[in-house]
């Protein structure tokens, strides 16, 4: 696991940048824990009571600046404005089996991956319990927890929907290094 | 403001120079590591971007302190605990 600063964040319907000189950038559709209260040492029994809530995360990543699987650099996970989060955040309350949870990412129009939480390698309590036990984690934090396979590299003027059920949509633009007013770089800059 | 790019950095275990290095010897001088990393990501003030370390780095157990001096910088002093000895 990593942590990513928080500019890395934008919010619903907002741009993200992709480089003109990547050939893998690719979408994440991931269920989103947002802390509710200070956990330290929960075990997982009583991790739940610790959540505010839930929302959904899309954590775009560069594939080819990744440099370390388990260790991905800020350079792949730190961009500005590369984590979308939203639409909104849900009441834990109003979720009543986060377990069982589809999860959809549509380009375009068309679904290119499919996923349900109950296939994460590690559940949403353990997860609260494996984070908390050597890291205090406090309300206001988030944990994204994975995504399913299909994912597929998207390009400039792509429209990216991730979806999980009872979550809503969230939409997403992929634009430009011109869009964003930087010059683009080309394979064998410096 | 000495240049970040020579300067000696030394760690100490219980006050035994344990290792030292000067950052002329790291990867990236300072000036390219933050034109690097602001590429892609803001830094704003308050943030720290560490610059890295020489490995091997030292080890050291619960109950030893840990000096890090650099020059023209100061010297951080900090003690490892057990985690039983620290309150729940």
């Amino acid at each position: 696991m990593f942590l990513k600063g928080p500019g890395t964040l934008i919010g619903h319907r907002g741009r993200t940048r992709r480089p003109a000189d990547v050939t893998f950038m690719h979408y994440e559709c991931e269920l989103a824990v947002v802390m509710g209260a200070t956990a330290r040492n929960v075990g997982r029994r009583e991790a739940l009571g610790h959540v505010a809530g839930y929302c959904i995360a899309n954590d775009y990543a560069i594939r080819d600046y990744l440099e370390n699987w388990y260790r991905p650099n800020l350079r792949v996970k730190n961009r500005d404005g590369a984590t979308a989060l939203g639409p909104w955040l849900v009441d834990a309350e109003d979720v009543p089996d986060v377990a069982n949870l589809e999860l959809r990412t549509f380009v375009n129009g068309t679904r290119t991956q499919l996923g349900n939480t109950r296939d994460l390698v590690t559940d949403v309590p353990g997860l609260i319990e494996y984070l908390s036990s050597f890291m205090t984690l406090h309300a206001g934090d988030v944990i994204l927890t994975g995504t399913p396979e299909g994912i597929v590299n998207v390009n400039v003027g792509d429209h990216v929907v991730c979806e999980i059920d009872g979550l809503g949509s969230l939409h997403n633009t992929l634009a430009s290094d011109a869009d964003f007013g930087r010059v683009a770089r080309h394979p064998g800059a410096s | 403001m000495p240049d970040p790019d020579d300067l000696m950095v030394r760690t100490f275990v219980d006050d035994r120079l344990r290792s030292r290095y000067s950052t002329t010897d790291l990867v990236r001088p300072a000036a390219r590591l933050l034109a690097d990393v602001t590429e892609f990501m803001t830094l704003r003030p308050g943030d720290i971007l560490a610059l890295g370390a020489a490995v091997p780095a030292p080890r050291a157990r619960a109950g030893q302190t840990i000096g890090v001096e650099i020059e023209g910088v100061g010297r951080l002093h900090n003690r490892l605990v057990s985690r039983a000895s620290v309150a729940a």
